[in-house]
């Protein structure tokens, strides 16, 4: 193996592990910045950080990592299908995090319009306050 | 590639969910187009009616045209095959068709409720999230893919957050709004995360098929239930080593998801507060049918997907999962009953009461029997009936009497008796007096935990539903009983709301007189097609 794969492949298993830490970081904020504009930042954090482990776990190390285009001349593929097939990179969990990422603006934008309202009717952001205020 | 042509009726599936979306997107530009409210609120009552109508036609093909049968359609014509995996199929068996039925008949029921309820301004945007809701829920109980569940999950919750924050110039409605769309948005992230580790750890496992690999790696729920049924064929997996731990990790976080939407208690939190936000027919669909689609999930991925199993450390996971349902269904159930004693607001309280029958429900899934399975069904039925005819009640009480507290109720039963009637019998029903929905089903529960010699889940059934009884009592105390105090608020209910109510007190009456004919003609034949997992798997793979 050489030192290039070597490299690719340690830059994977760290960002797994970075993936995990960020995703510890988010939920921490979500649930302890009292901030509601913090809260939602957090939470596009987390919903991301899903996301990119998605990806991650679909690619493949190295040397079995070919991208999943099937190689073609004209219209016939040049190479056996369900051979390359196993060495390509999946493409699946990319197209699962296309929906999520849409779902994911969804709700943001969702939670941005109510946090906007919530600001109107309190005139604060911190969820503290807002809780003392309802009594 | 399979090729295969579908039965015409098996496009009732497919319209299922795509017709209540259509409506959903183009009441808007009708609004834009004619800016006629008439106009729009009788295209929401079309939508919801052609649903229900679709979601009957299903129901009533699958129980009495071909009982047994598993309906598939597949969308965009992607037809699947074990070693072709591609598409999302909408598979519905007798289980899913029940559960979307309930869902459209509520729907539509609370689409007439608010044509007098809701009032001007805005009133476009609240029947596309009311179709959007809709098309979600039709969308979690059809669908046979597992990620498709996640996408109706979100579908389904964000038309609830927004429902809840419809009177936005309340502070309490957009917090608690706020609050739901923050669970709910983590549940179903997690629930994302575990679908991404069960498709990667399936994928590098692989049968043999005439020399060809065949990896296991899907999303399709019939292909999660293949894959743990071939790991009990001794040698027919390769990598079989990592199936066991994916699938524990998999159903342990997807619990801890579908617990959060079904509000078992320790993640009921925001259910107290959401539920009772939200204008009264959205608070009926909300309790009524809403939360039962983590409940539905639960069923699905135990009863379809590793029940099946023959392998043995999935079904040691399957047996934890079961204990620490009915674990957390006691626990709900009491917590809840406590919770009811010292409400004051009469939205709240029936909020908790929601919290107490999802933990029985989930008690009795958590048992594993073909009783259990039957006894949850029912009640998962007479509940959905019951709450929504407690919220539309109330929802007209609370308008009459302009409070919700109940003091304030004081003495609406002379204001307006068809309130207290729907009240009465909602309270009285739910708590389990004979001979009305709650009845019947409490009953199967009891006979359900005693046929398990679960002596102690009956006893926290009948200790929770006498603190439900005492809770309730006050209520109807002061609502028949007591003297109005001071003025009410002149607005008078309208007739639509009153049919509502009747007929919902009228059919909550007959499920529990009639529960011998339906636990005979509905629940029965649906438990048996939940317990008999290899004809959806059956139906999806070889037509």
């Amino acid at each position: 193996m050489g030192a290039e794969v070597l490299y690719a492949n340690l830059l994977y298993i760290a960002s797994l592990a970075v993936a995990a830490a960020i995703a510890a970081v988010s939920l921490y904020g979500v649930a302890r910045k009292p901030n509601m504009v913090k809260k939602i930042i957090m939470l596009s954090i987390f919903g991301d950080t899903a996301n990119m482990f998605a990806v991650l776990l679909g690619y493949r190390m190295a040397p079995r990592n070919a991208p999943p285009v099937i190689p073609v001349k004209g219209t016939e593929p040049l190479v056996n299908v369900t051979e390359y097939a196993s060495i390509a990179v999946d493409p699946l969990p990319q197209a699962l995090v296309l929906t999520a990422v849409v779902i994911n603006l969804a709700v943001t934008a969702l939670m941005v319009a109510l946090t906007i309202q919530i600001y109107r009717l309190y005139g604060t952001l911190e969820s503290t306050r807002i809780n003392r205020l309802r009594g | 590639m399979r090729v295969m042509v579908l039965a015409w009726w098996s496009f009732l599936v497919g319209l299922a969910s795509t017709l209540p979306i259509t409506g959903a997107f183009s009441t808007p530009l009708l609004w834009v187009a004619t800016r006629s409210r008439r106009l729009v609120r009788a295209w929401a009552v079309f939508f919801a009616a052609a649903t229900m109508l679709v979601a009957a036609a299903n129901l009533y093909h699958l129980l009495y045209v071909e009982p047994g049968r598993v309906a598939v359609y597949y969308f965009g014509g992607w037809v699947l095959a074990t070693n072709y995996q591609v598409g999302i199929v909408y598979t519905v068996d007798a289980l899913s068709a029940l559960m979307g039925f309930l869902a459209a008949a509520l729907v539509f029921a609370a689409t007439l409720y608010s044509l007098e309820y809701i009032g001007e301004g805005g009133e476009e945007w609240y029947y596309t999230l009311l179709l959007g809701l809709l098309a979600g829920l039709m969308g979690v109980f059809y669908t046979g893919d597992a990620f498709n569940l996640f996408v109706m999950l979100e579908v389904v919750g964000v038309s609830a957050y927004s429902l809840v924050a419809y009177y936005r110039g309340d502070g309490r409605a957009v917090e608690a709004a706020l609050k739901y769309a923050f669970v709910g948005s983590i549940a179903t992230t997690v629930y994302f995360i575990s679908l991404v580790i069960v498709y990667y750890g399936l994928s590098s496992a692989y049968i043999v098929v005439e020399g060809e690999r065949i990896p296991l790696g899907t999303l399709n729920i019939a292909g999660l239930q293949f894959a743990c049924r071939v790991a009990g064929i001794e040698g027919a997996v390769h990598g079989l080593n990592i199936v066991a731990p994916v699938a524990a990790v998999f159903i342990s976080m997807a619990v801890w998801v579908f617990m959060t939407k079904a509000a078992l208690f320790p993640n009921h939190f925001w259910l107290p507060d959401a539920h009772p936000a939200a204008p009264s027919p959205v608070s009926a669909l909300l309790s009524g049918v809403v939360v039962k689609t983590g409940l539905y999930s639960l069923i699905r991925f135990i009863y379809t997907v590793y029940m099946p199993s023959r392998y043995a450390p999935v079904a040691e996971v399957t047996g934890v999962v079961l204990g620490v349902l009915v674990v957390a269904g006691a626990l709900s159930s009491l917590v809840a009953g406590f919770m009811m004693l010292v409400q004051d607001d009469v939205k709240r309280l029936i909020a908790y009461s929601t919290v107490m029958h999802m933990g029985y429900v989930a008690m009795a899934v958590g048992l594993g029997t073909r009783m259990g399975l039957e006894a949850a069904v029912y009640h998962m039925v007479t509940h959905a009936v019951g709450k929504a005819l407690f919220f539309f009640s109330a929802g007209m009480a609370i308008m009459v009497a302009g409070s919700r507290s109940i003091d304030g109720l004081s003495g609406v039963a002379e204001e307006s008796p068809v309130a207290a009637l729907g009240v009465v019998v909602a309270a009285l029903g739910l708590a389990g007096a004979f001979p009305l929905g709650c009845f019947s089903s409490k009953l199967l529960l009891y006979l359900a935990f005693v046929e398990r010699g679960a002596v102690l889940l009956a006893i926290v059934l009948i200790a929770s539903s006498a603190m439900a009884f005492a809770a309730y009592s006050k209520l109807v105390y002061a609502l028949v009983f007591k003297r109005p105090r001071g003025g009410f608020s002149g607005r008078r209910p309208g007739s639509w709301m009153r049919i509502v109510v009747l007929s919902f007190s009228a059919l909550f009456v007959a499920l529990g007189v009639f529960a011998p004919y339906i636990v005979g003609g509905v629940v029965s034949p649906v438990a048996a097609a939940v317990l008999s997992p290899e004809s959806y798997y059956r139906a999806v793979f070889m037509g």
